[in-house]
């Protein structure tokens, strides 16, 4: 597993590199500065998303260029490892972009405070949400109909993500009135619901991934 | 200790347009099993049902003793594999690779790896897809020998070099069975190699095994003879395992080439290459 994972870092190291990076603190830092505290809002629910599926779409485009699952196979590690190592990188990806989610939002809470600091880290929690169940929709859609279907899954996703703020905005922010004010119970049905919904993404993935090798 | 590293019992794998058909054959220790057949004869198949690559309809597999599926991951850690193409991230180096493939063998031998480079007169930081075909099966060989494997399988991976490159390859394999606890199976359809270096050969065509011996066997006893169509018509059928028709004399392939020459005086009788025998077998008509 630790193999795998490896070789999926160096994948996004030579794919994206100091230079990706680069831009993509300069893009936050930019809207930050154009957007004051909603900047905060666009990045962790918008960009961040975004960008994680962006690197599992990569490493899946390029895994079927070098027809990497042919030769792993021939590995000693089983098909449910190999489809694991690309959910644990999936997952760390997902909690690096928490980490940059929590200071954009600290950052924003220092200089455009509008909210506790406690909603900035909901703020957080909620985008580290929303990317894993991202990659829990585009992982299934990768390994039973390929690269495309990935592909399509976070066009689709980032619709609905658009769709939904916009429609919040013109009713009143009516998505943040729900949370907060079905605040507890609304993050534990929340929390459950992606672990119930990661797990079975895991499972579905590791039977198509069987599955196009029977 | 098994004598056999892999034994194949009755292996059977139905796709809907092919079907491979209760295989057998044994890989003892310390020889290079060549596994000939024609493209689409069933050799891909029968390797990848060996590492599980797909599901085997029915039979059983045996390496080192151990079902290839119960113990798969035990038994994985042991075998080296070696594709017909290129299979690393192109735009890693090998050292890169030697990094997360140490992540993956549990014996990975770093200083074996580096040893291969040098050998093999690889570049450590020169990415993949700077090397040619060459270099990138002999990066694929040092993989495959560098965490003390005990069997290597090669399906078609001297497929497309130039002589100079598999003449390498070859002695490569001779000095990985010189420790007669290795072993390799070969698939490939260039018999010029398996000529060279196996010990024994399995013929597979159409999905079913048409002979599995000792490769000394089979040279030194099946013959070619060729004869004009009246001798042709007194020869014995039970000799003869296929025949082609040629404008003014017919060549038979027989099972025993020196029989053949006591019984048939009038006719010449010569030694047959493997790609003669593979010829007759697949294009051959049967008496």
């Amino acid at each position: 597993m630790r193999g795998l994972m490896s070789k999926d870092f160096f994948t996004l190291k030579k794919k994206y590199g100091w230079t990706r990076l680069l831009i993509d603190i300069a893009i936050m830092a930019m809207l930050m500065f154009v957007l004051e505290d909603k900047g905060a809002l666009l990045i962790s629910f918008l960009l961040i998303p975004l960008e994680i599926m962006s690197v599992v779409i990569t490493l899946a485009t390029c895994d079927e260029q070098w027809k990497w699952s042919k030769y792993a196979i021939s590995l000693p590690v089983s098909k449910k490892q190999i489809v694991g190592s690309r959910y644990g990188f999936a997952t760390l990806m997902a909690s690096t972009g928490l980490v940059a989610s929590l200071v954009v939002n600290t950052i924003s809470y220092f200089y455009f405070p509008m909210y506790a600091y406690g909603f900035y880290i909901f703020v957080s929690l909620a985008s580290f949400a929303i990317t894993m169940l991202f990659v829990a929709l585009i992982l299934p859609s990768n390994y039973s109909l390929g690269v495309n279907a990935g592909f399509v899954m976070m066009l689709v996703l980032l619709g609905a993500v658009l769709l939904l703020g916009f429609w919040s905005s013109k009713h009143e922010n009516a998505i943040l009135r729900f949370v907060v004010d079905h605040f507890e119970l609304g993050s534990g049905i929340a929390a459950l619901a992606l672990i119930m919904i990661c797990g079975l993404s895991y499972a579905l993935s590791v039977s198509f991934f069987k599955k196009k090798h029977a | 200790m098994a004598n056999s590293i892999l034994e194949v019992r009755e292996l059977t794998k139905d796709y809907s347009d092919f079907v491979l058909h209760n295989l057998s054959f044994t890989v003892p220790r310390g020889v290079i099993m060549g596994l000939i057949g024609e493209n689409g004869a069933g050799k891909s198949t029968t390797i990848n049902c060996i590492l599980n690559a797909v599901k085997k309809t029915a039979g059983q597999i045996l390496i080192f003793d151990k079902d290839h599926i119960t113990d798969e991951i035990e038994i994985k850690d042991k075998i080296g594999v070696v594709f017909d193409e290129n299979h690393f991230p192109d735009i890693f180096t090998p050292i890169e690779i030697g990094t997360y493939m140490s992540g993956i063998y549990s014996n990975w031998d770093w200083p074996a790896y580096r040893s291969y480079l040098k050998q093999f007169q690889l570049s450590e930081h020169k990415k993949v897809k700077d090397f040619s075909r060459g270099m990138k099966v002999k990066l694929a060989f040092a993989v495959a020998l560098s965490h003390k494997a005990e069997f290597l399988i090669l399906d078609e991976a001297t497929s497309g070099l130039d002589p100079i490159v598999r003449d390498d390859i070859l002695e490569i394999l001779i000095d990985f069975v010189q420790d007669e606890n290795h072993s390799v199976l070969f698939s490939s359809h260039i018999t010029s190699d398996l000529e060279k270096v196996a010990d024994y050969i399995t013929f597979i065509h159409k999905g079913k095994r048409l002979f599995s011996c000792p490769k000394d066997d089979l040279m030194d006893k099946y013959g070619i003879v060729s004869c004009r169509t009246a001798v042709f018509a007194l020869l014995d059928q039970t000799d003869i395992v296929a025949y082609r028709k040629e404008d003014y004399q017919v060549k038979v392939l027989v099972r025993d080439r020196h029989l053949a020459a006591k019984k048939y005086p009038e006719a010449i009788v010569e030694p047959a290459a493997m790609d003669d025998i593979m010829l007759f077998y697949v294009r051959g008509e049967q008496p």
